[in-house]
Order: C-alpha cells, then sequence, then structure tokens
C-alpha cells in the first residue's frame, strides 16, 4: 500500500529529527543561568503545547467539514481525521500537563497555579477528552459523531484565548517567544529543533491513526456488506 | 526561584523527559493493539464469509472481495 | 419563524406548567444543594464573602444541568422532535424556542435559590445591577450550550453522564466570569474589573448563540 510507505517515510523522519532535538536540547544549548537544568523541559513543553493546539485545530476543521460535506466519502475521511487529530491532541495535551507542572514546581515553587493559560489549556484538554468519550460511549452511530464534531468547533474560542490569555490576562506564564527570549542562538536552534520534531512526531502519529481508522470504516462497510448478501 | 537546589531541577528535567516518552509509547502501543484487532476481525469476517459461501453454493463469483 | 417560535416555546410553557416536572426538580435539587454547601462551609462566617460567588455559580450550573437533562424528555417519548423537524419548521427556530424556555425554567429556579442563598450566607448585594446582569447573561450561556447538547444526547447511552462531560468544559469561562463578578458585587475584597467580566460574558454569549444556532441543524440531520 502506498500510504504505508510513505508513513514509514515520516516516521523514521520523525525519529531522526527527535534525535537531533534532544542532541541540541541536551548537548549543545547552555543551560540557563538563573533556572538552571530544569529551563530544558521548556523546549518540548512548548512544542508539545503548540502541536496540541494545532491537532485540536485541525480536529475542529474536519468537524466543521464533517458537518458541511455532503457526499459520504468526505465525510468519512473527515470523520477519520478527526478522531486522529483528536486522540493525538490529548497526547500532546498529556506530555504538556506532566511537564508544565514538573518545570513549574522547581520555576515557581509550585506545581499548579489557577493562571489563564493553565486553566484554559486544561480547560481545552478536557474538552477533547470529553470528545473521545463521547465516541467512546454515545454510540459509533453518526449521532455520536456528529456531537463529537460540533464539540470539536465549539472549542476553537479556547484555542484562540490560549494563544491571547497571557496578554489580556496576565498571569504568572512566561511569554519567552513573543518578548523576544532564548537569547542565545544555540538555544534557538534547539527550540526550532524541538518544534519540528514534535511536529513530525506529532504528523506522523495522526497518519497512522488516520490509516487505522480508515481500516477500521472498510471493515465496518464490508461487515455490512457480508450481512446484506448472507443475512 | 535562585534558592531551588540543582538536585530538584535535574530530577523534573529527567521525569518530563521520561514522562514524554512514556505517553508517546503508551500512543503507539495502543495504535498497534488496534490494527492486531483489526486484523482478527478481518480473519472472522473471511470465515463468515466462507461459510456463507459453502451453504449459499455457486453464487461466490458475487461477492465483492475483500 | 416568529409565530412558529411562539408556538412552540408557549407549548413548553404551558406543559411545564400544568406539570412543574422540571421546574420541580430543579428548585428541590438546588435546596439541598444549597443546604449541602451550608452545612460544609459555614464554619467561619467571616469568609461568607469568599465562597458565596462560587456557591451561587455552582448551584446554579448544577441545577441547570438537572433540568438540561429533562428539556426533550417529552420530545423523546412521543417522538415529537422528528416530527417537528419534518414539518416545514426551520431547525434553528426549533433551537431558539427549546432554548428559550431552558432559559426561563433556569432563571425561575435561581430566583428562590439565590434568595435561600443570600440569607443563608449573609450576603450583602452592594452592585446588585451587575450581580443581575451577570446572572442573565451567564444563564443565556448555560441554555444555549445545554439545549444544544441535550438534544444531541436524547437518546445516547449515559447521557446523564456524558451531558455534563461534554458542557462543563465548555462552560467553566461563564463560571469563571460568572463569580468575578459576583465577587464584586457582594463587596468581597478582590482586585476585578466586573465590566470586562460583563463584557467577556456578552461576548460569550453572542459567539456561542451564533455557533450553536448554526450547528443544531447541522448537527441533528446527521
Amino acid at each position: 500500500m502506498k500510504s504505508t510507505s510513505l508513513h514509514i517515510i515520516l516516521a523514521s523522519l520523525a525519529a531522526v529529527v527527535v534525535c537531533v532535538a534532544l542532541y541540541l536540547v541536551f548537548f549543545v544549548a547552555p543551560t540557563e543561568a538563573t533556572l538552571g537544568i530544569v529551563q530544558k523541559i521548556f523546549y518540548f513543553h512548548v512544542a508539545s503545547a503548540m502541536n496540541m493546539s494545532l491537532a485540536f485545530g485541525v480536529c475542529a476543521i474536519a468537524g466543521a467539514v464533517y458537518l458541511l460535506a455532503k457526499s459520504n466519502k468526505w465525510r468519512k475521511r473527515a470523520d477519520a481525521l478527526g478522531v486522529a487529530t483528536a486522540e493525538a491532541g490529548v497526547m500532546l495535551g498529556a506530555m504538556v500537563m506532566v511537564t508544565g507542572p514538573l518545570w513549574a514546581k522547581v520555576a515557581w515553587g509550585t506545581y499548579w497555579t489557577w493562571e489563564p493559560r493553565l486553566t484554559l489549556s486544561l480547560m481545552v484538554f478536557l474538552l477533547f477528552v470529553a470528545y473521545l468519550a463521547l465516541r467512546a460511549y454515545a454510540g459509533s452511530d453518526a449521532f455520536g459523531r456528529s456531537i463529537a464534531a460540533g464539540l470539536a468547533i465549539l472549542g476553537l474560542p479556547g484555542l484562540y484565548f490560549i494563544r491571547v490569555a497571557v496578554e489580556r490576562w496576565g498571569g504568572a506564564h512566561p511569554q519567552v517567544i513573543y518578548k523576544g527570549g532564548l537569547s542565545h542562538p544555540a538555544m534557538r536552534q534547539a527550540f526550532f529543533a524541538s518544534i519540528a520534531a514534535m511536529l513530525l512526531v506529532s504528523a506522523s502519529l495522526v497518519v497512522l491513526r488516520f490509516l487505522i481508522e480508515r481500516r477500521r470504516q472498510t471493515l465496518d462497510e464490508l461487515f455490512l456488506e457480508a450481512d446484506k448478501i448472507f443475512g | 526561584m535562585e534558592g531551588v537546589s540543582g538536585f530538584s531541577g535535574l530530577t523534573m528535567t529527567v521525569l518530563a523527559y521520561a514522562a514524554i516518552w512514556v505517553i508517546l509509547l503508551v500512543f503507539v502501543v495502543r495504535a498497534f493493539f488496534m490494527l492486531s484487532g483489526i486484523r482478527r476481525e478481518l480473519d472472522e469476517l473471511k470465515e463468515t464469509l466462507a461459510e456463507g459461501m459453502a451453504s449459499h453454493g455457486s453464487d461466490a463469483e458475487k461477492l465483492p472481495k475483500s | 419563524m416568529g409565530r412558529q417560535y411562539l408556538a412552540i416555546l408557549g407549548k413548553d410553557l404551558l406543559v411545564e406548567f400544568r406539570t412543574r416536572e422540571i421546574l420541580l426538580t430543579m428548585a428541590l435539587f438546588s435546596m439541598l444543594l444549597v443546604i449541602i454547601f451550608a452545612f460544609a462551609f459555614l464554619s467561619d462566617p467571616t469568609k461568607a464573602k469568599d465562597y458565596g460567588p462560587g456557591i451561587i455559580w455552582v448551584t446554579v450550573l448544577f441545577s441547570a444541568t438537572i433540568g438540561q437533562n429533562r428539556l426533550f424528555d417529552r420530545e423523546r417519548e412521543n417522538g415529537c422532535l422528528w416530527g417537528l423537524l419534518l414539518s416545514s419548521v426551520d431547525a434553528g427556530t426549533i433551537f431558539l424556542a427549546k432554548a428559550t424556555a431552558q432559559f426561563i425554567f433556569t432563571l425561575l429556579m435561581e430566583l428562590p435559590t439565590i434568595l435561600l442563598i443570600i440569607l443563608f450566607f449573609d450576603l450583602p448585594l452592594v452592585q446588585p445591577m451587575e450581580f443581575i446582569a451577570s446572572l442573565l447573561l451567564g444563564t443565556v450561556a448555560l441554555s444555549l450550550v445545554g439545549t444544544l447538547f441535550s438534544a444531541m444526547l436524547m437518546n445516547a447511552r449515559m447521557k446523564e453522564v456524558l451531558l455534563p462531560l461534554v458542557t462543563y468544559p465548555l462552560l467553566v469561562p461563564v463560571v469563571i466570569a460568572g463569580v468575578k463578578v459576583t465577587s464584586v458585587a457582594v463587596g468581597a475584597p478582590v482586585n476585578e474589573d466586573a465590566w470586562m467580566w460583563l463584557k467577556f460574558l456578552l461576548g460569550f454569549d453572542m459567539i456561542f448563540a451564533v455557533a450553536t444556532w448554526f450547528l443544531f441543524g447541522r448537527m441533528i440531520r446527521a
């Protein structure tokens, strides 16, 4: 199958870039002066958070396509993309939610504060956990799928507010990127490598989950076909 | 901020990157369980089709190829 | 469109005021919640201003969910919703009528509940207009989101659990904004701009009114 071999290339590329990024983060980028080694959590934490937003954004778009598309073929594709991006996004969200508090314990002295960006991120994360729960429990019929698609679309304002939360409502969250942090070029290099690494990892996982979902759809169709013939 | 010992920072960093790998691994392992589940169901389907063809006799050509 | 809207809304209100099923269950549930909160928190009356606003909004949110779970029960039992959808009535009109009914029920539930909380916790309403505005705007948001997912989950297994699971993450910002405005309104020592949060609530309502109205038609046809 052509898509499978393409996916193997993508996954191997992701593996290589992850190794390069880890090397840059731990062996090339200098240790930050005030925070110490714990600052190295930042690279993959932020990269995961960015990719989480991207995954949920794509999931919302897939939801819109699912609800608006007329042809069954496109609806099925959008549905598979929706579940793939939602699961990848929840996985990335779990990474963000675990690495963030570990960093904050050292930097802020506490694991969690109810600061705008944290609160909103948790909310959007839970929203997509609910998306997966809906698909798992509301029945795999078209109804459960369309509710989940609608939920993903309603998550879009939340995604926007995560982005602007720190500027609008203040809070302790560092604004490294927009305030021109990362003075050292090696730090910047490590940061961009981390983003690229997480992007490739997420993309290959989304493709993997998408292909699995497409196969499941084909299998379901075959079962229906067999039922029709043999009754 | 500076008062926190370097030991704690190292532990947290190791924990954070370990957690990332574990979460990634869980996702991949789950995906492969799904794949094997689909394979198993496909085998079941093939069996059902074979039984059906045996009892229905000659109209096997009309079946869609799986 | 206006006449159809009024007909559906009138039918809902008439049936409800005859049976009082949703209103009574919501009101009784909220009273019980208030009493439980009173026992749980009333150890230090001087701190009532700190947790009073939170108790108001948690009670409203939980009780509204009780009502939302029942909102489409009559439509489901008689297949009424499918009948309405098959008729020439626009899905958006059905949604708006049901959401308005839910809005009215929730407001009627809130009235005695909040009076009770203010009495039990001795909360001084120094800025009543801001509080009422936040309550109205917050209830609009609760009703819009609740009605949309209540309709969608009408036939789902485990809908009682799934409804809050789905709506609460969406409604967290509403509760946060509501609590902030209420804290200012009862004169709690907080440094918050009530007007900013009211504008946030208004914006949330407008975005979600358009989004839920649009999504209802699309989702129900699926």
